[in-house]
């Protein structure tokens, strides 16, 4: 199969040509970052400028950093958040039978297909009865149960936890929770990394829900302070690419440090899909 | 398997928060998908009437589904195709497979404003590098309005699309590849089977269930499509600004409902009335597919 | 420190009042309404005259003194960095008054308005009403009248053309105007040199007094520079013109009459299109902010807030290269936008005062000139001491000297016909944005068509409407 040599060199030839349009885009969203926003119209922007500076301290006085905990803030408590209840509710589905399996499996699936904008509305009225607008939470909770990592987390450990694994800790007393989170949870790293960056990543690029609930500056998100960047009559272009590329380094991070669980991951979830 | 209150404790935590937070706000929709309701006057009980102007009075409702299963038409097969021949090509190599790995999943986490602001950037009629490469090289006489004419338009869209998820269907083939019996490509090779006959006669067939999976949920993430239509045509990050780009040729159902309940109108009911239509008609085309391929199977 | 920054006060609250009280005596409620607002000596003196003066004494009860006043007053705003320069100056008066200013991009701010609305959410005490969607906020309901307590404004105080501008369809008064916004032609004086023979805006202003002039002067400049320099950067740029010149009276209940709105304005923009003298470039696009610089185009269409705002930061290295002169068939409104009060707020008194202090008052108006190049909407400002008709603005330099404030409010307000914002204004704007990259590269598309064109887009924005 793996023969050495450059026989294959056609093979890293296409390759190459696909990663460099796949490249490109995110290539110059870095390079814009670095240059005088009217510059950018005056010719292609294919290597870096010298405005990096100015363009930092633009997306630094509009607190970048407080907006970038923020943002983590977000990602980090909705992936947790998100993590539990999936875990649980993939466990109770995959590995169980009770009466009600087949409507909880049902609302799961419905879940998975509803437009998920169709709900903001109910939602920003319970989130103002709770008193929870304006604090990050009502950005938060809306991850908590999250129908595609329940989903997700079921197949895994239909497809990869043996039963046996299970009964035989049982026969040594351990109590269900126990086996959960002692014996099951940890031969899932590949589906808590894939789930972790989805989910990271959707609530860090949300949008929406942020703009409506979120009414005070120390509370903005990322992508709600990089859109409120340029004032009324000069797009400050250099700046907000510059926001959005600094913007995708923790999910960048993530994926990188978690590619090898990360494919793995999809492929328990999916093939049985 | 006796313990019976287990799997139910176990589903409160996210049984407890989907009610909360998903399945009350659902509801209160479709109850609000029953009224005239704009947030201002009154709101009126109308009944279904929401749902059948969508079909009898709206000139813009069939207009957005078609466009919408057009533009998924036009990138779904590519982005399946393509992530699978680029998964293939990348199994085959033997050095050098995490960096393209990364790289090509690059686009899946570039934020859609950025996206956006990129592609508008690429087709603008004056200031676009497309142009300006294909006006440079007398390929066109003078600049073509990419972002003005509807089927470019939807070319586009498509596009982007394909750019930004082949990353996404790469990965999960890949690594459908990697749960393939090693044995079998050793055999292959041994038969002297070269890398195409490898690849219709092993690695598509046994693909099938990754490929099934991909396509539901391509479908469902297709219908919702959004971002990229979106991105391109309003917000700070557009060339060209309006709802539903040139003659209406990129509104995809889901920007209608936004434009109707959040944008241009506050027409909540009506625009509930677009979500609930979607959903009956992703949920039909799911079953339809999953019934489609389980028929095949046996 | 403290005490310095106290006596600071004190004695900016003295010179205003000093001030305020000796001004050139004018019997204008208001300007006497004001006085107390910041004096703080004479506030008994000036009560029992404000109480024979009538209605003012009810504004002025809770806020005797600037001191007193207190409250937190939300401004949901595109342009915060502006704003809180004006907040700086209102909290040097009123120290106890917090302005929370509150970043909202301008694309997002319907969306924001209105979804907040409909779902419950706190909306700000003051409320931004841009041109392009005005005509939706004020018939959504939720600003208050500003002729009624606790602000008791006086029509007669605004400069006559904004009165339209800030009222909705029944004449209630709903806003206060940022700025007043008559539009003028701004453009290169090198390039009306070389190709109209001067740059004496008046000289200008006349060769292009109508859009038939307007059009000759384009096929002549077409012709001296090979095709290479437009009138204009973009056929929008146009047809907006054309739209706010054409003040009619369309909107009659559910009737909307296009024809009569819009025939004139498609008409001019298609000649103006077919005879090949404006650019090509897609309105509101990067590439039409770039083309400020550009030495391809001669004249800009600049509302009032045009050459700070916008031509001043677009065209960097351009400074004494612009004039400013007439639009061909006089001057419009373009653009704009109001302040409103939010109907629910609770903090309406010291929304007020901010409002007041800022925007409606002699004061207010120079703090905006100085720090903006902003004219105020309180006509007595221009006959106060405060009046910046003599003073030099921010940009006047970058316009060559000319003197923008006398353009604007001498020449341009007076004879900028207005009109009041309905939802249909908002539709009209959109669908013109929508258009007019249609109607640049279909050469087929006539007026007839365009107008067909046209009323279809309206009909789908407004299902209900009769389209005539």
């Amino acid at each position: 199969m793996r023969k050495k040599g450059l026989k294959d060199w056609w093979i890293y030839l296409v390759l190459g040509v696909i990663s460099l349009i796949a490249l490109i885009p995110f290539y110059m969203m870095f390079v814009m970052g670095t240059y005088y926003s009217e510059d950018l119209f005056k010719g292609m922007p294919l290597f870096v400028s010298d405005y990096f500076w100015e363009n930092l301290k633009t997306t630094l006085s509009h607190g970048l950093l407080a907006t970038y905990g923020n943002s983590i803030f977000v990602s980090v408590t909705a992936v947790a958040a998100c993590l539990f209840t999936s875990i649980t509710m993939g466990y109770a589905l995959a590995k169980f039978e009770f009466r009600a399996k087949k409507f909880f499996f049902i609302l799961v699936l419905t879940g998975m297909m509803l437009p998920t904008q169709i709900s903001i509305i109910g939602y920003i009225m319970e989130m103002r009865v709770a008193h929870l607008t304006n604090t990050l939470w009502s950005v938060i909770c809306v991850w908590i149960a999250n129908p595609f990592s329940a989903f997700f987390m079921m197949q895994f450990m239909k497809d990869s936890i043996p039963e046996e694994m299970m009964e035989s800790a049982r026969i040594d007393g351990c109590s269900e929770p126990g086996i959960l989170f002692k014996i099951v949870v940890p031969c899932m790293k590949p589906a808590i990394t894939t789930v972790s960056t989805l989910v990271f990543l959707w609530s860090w690029n949300n949008y929406l829900l942020p703009l409506i609930t979120l009414n005070k500056q120390k509370v903005y998100t990322l992508p709600l302070m990089i859109s409120n960047i340029s004032v009324s009559y000069r797009q400050d272009y250099g700046a907000q690419m510059l926001a959005l590329a600094l913007s995708t380094f923790p999910v960048l991070i993530i994926f990188i440090c978690g590619s090898r669980h990360f494919v793995k991951g999809i492929t328990a979830g999916a093939v049985k899909g | 398997m006796k313990r019976n209150k287990w799997p139910v404790i176990f589903a409160t935590p996210f049984l407890t928060a989907y009610g909360l937070f998903m399945l009350f706000p659902m509801l209160y929709s479709f109850y609000l998908s029953l009224f005239e309701y704009n947030g201002i006057v009154e709101k009126h009980f109308v009944g279904f009437s929401n749902y059948i102007n969508l079909f009898t009075k709206d000139r813009l409702f069939l207009k957005s589904l078609y466009n919408t299963v057009l533009i998924m038409l036009m990138s779904l097969p590519v982005n399946l195709i393509l992530g699978l021949v680029v998964a293939y090509l990348l199994f085959s190599l033997a050095r050098g497979r995490r960096v393209f790995q990364v790289v090509n999943f690059l686009p899946y986490i570039t934020t859609p404003v950025a996206i956006g602001f990129i592609f508008s950037y690429i087709f603008d009629w004056n200031s676009g590098i497309l142009n300006g490469l294909l006006t440079y090289f007398g390929i066109l006489d003078e600049n073509y309005f990419w972002l003005q004419q509807p089927w470019s338009a939807r070319l586009i869209v498509a596009i982007m699309i394909v750019w930004r998820n082949f990353g996404y269907c790469m990965m999960i083939y890949l690594s459908g590849m990697t749960a393939i019996d090693q044995d079998i490509y050793e055999a292959a090779a041994i038969d002297g089977a070269g890398k195409f006959k490898t690849f219709f006669a092993i690695v598509v067939p046994l693909l099938k269930n990754v490929s099934v999976f991909l396509l539901i949920t391509a479908m469902i993430g297709g219908f919702q499509m959004f971002d990229e239509p979106v991105q391109l045509y309003s917000g700070w990050s557009a060339a060209s600004r309006s709802v539903g780009g040139p003659e209406y040729s990129v509104l995809t159902v889901i920007w209608k409902f936004y434009d109707d309940s959040f944008g241009s109108n506050t027409r909540l009911g009506y625009g509930a009335a677009i979500a609930y239509t979607l959903f009956l008609i992703i949920g039909a085309c799911s079953l339809f597919s999953f019934f489609w391929s389980n028929r095949k199977d046996s | 420190m403290k005490r310095k920054s106290v006596s600071v006060v004190l004695a900016t609250a003295m010179l205003t009042s000093v001030l305020f009280g000796c001004g050139d005596g004018s019997n204008n409620q208001k300007v006497e309404n004001s006085s107390e607002q910041v004096s703080q000596e004479n506030t008994e003196s000036e009560t029992s005259d404000a109480s024979v003066a009538g209605e003012a004494a009810d504004t002025t009860e809770t806020a005797a003194n600037p001191e007193d006043l207190t409250g937190t007053v939300v401004i949901w705003d595109w342009d915060g960095g502006t704003q809180q320069k004006y907040v700086d100056k209102f909290n040097e008066v009123y120290p106890n008054v917090t302005i929370e200013v509150q970043d909202v991009a301008w694309d997002d701010y319907m969306t924001k308005l209105q979804t907040s609305y409909v779902s419950g959410m706190d909306l700000p005490d003051i409320i931004l009403g841009e041109m392009a969607w005005r005509g939706t906020l004020y018939e959504m309901g939720i600003c208050d009248d500003l002729e009624e307590a606790p602000y008791n404004l006086d029509r007669n105080n605004m400069v006559a053309s904004s009165v339209p501008l800030v009222s909705d369809q029944n004449g209630n008064i709903l806003g206060l105007e940022m700025q007043v916004t008559p539009a003028g032609f701004a453009y290169k004086r090198d390039l009306a040199k070389e190709y109209l023979g001067t740059d004496d805006p008046a000289e200008v202003g006349a060769m292009i007094s109508d859009w038939d002039a307007f059009l000759e002067v384009g096929k002549q400049v077409s012709e001296k520079s090979n095709g290479k320099v437009k009138m204009m950067v973009s056929l929008g740029d146009v047809l907006l013109s054309t739209i706010g010149q054409n003040v009619v009276d369309y909107v009659d209940g559910d009737t909307v009459d296009i024809t009569k709105k819009m025939t004139k304005p498609l008409e001019t923009t298609i000649k103006m299109r077919d005879a090949g003298i404006i650019g090509n470039v897609e309105m509101y696009s990067a590439s039409w902010y770039s083309a400020y610089a550009a030495d391809e185009y001669i004249f800009y269409e600049a509302g009032s807030w045009c050459p700070p705002l916008v031509i001043a930061k677009n065209d960097t290295e351009g400074e004494g290269n612009w004039a400013v002169t007439t639009p061909p068939e006089g001057s419009f409104n373009l653009g704009g936008t109001t302040l409103s009060v939010y109907k629910d707020s609770e903090n309406k008194e010291a929304a007020w005062a901010y409002l007041e202090f800022i925007y409606f008052s002699e004061l207010g108006g120079s703090y905006m000139y100085d720090l903006t190049g902003n004219y105020s909407c309180y006509q007595p400002y221009y006959e106060s001491e405060y009046s910046p008709m003599d003073k030099e603005g921010p940009v006047d330099k970058f316009f060559g000297g000319q003197s923008l404030v006398k353009y604007y409010i001498e020449e341009a307000a007076p004879n900028a016909k207005t009109a009041p914002q309905t939802k249909y204004d908002a539709i009209i704007n959109d669908v013109f944005q929508a258009l007019t990259p249609k109607y640049m590269t279909d050469m087929s598309i006539d007026t007839q068509k365009a107008l067909e064109l046209f009323k279809e887009e309206v009909q789908i924005k407004a299902p209900e409407a009769k389209i005539q």
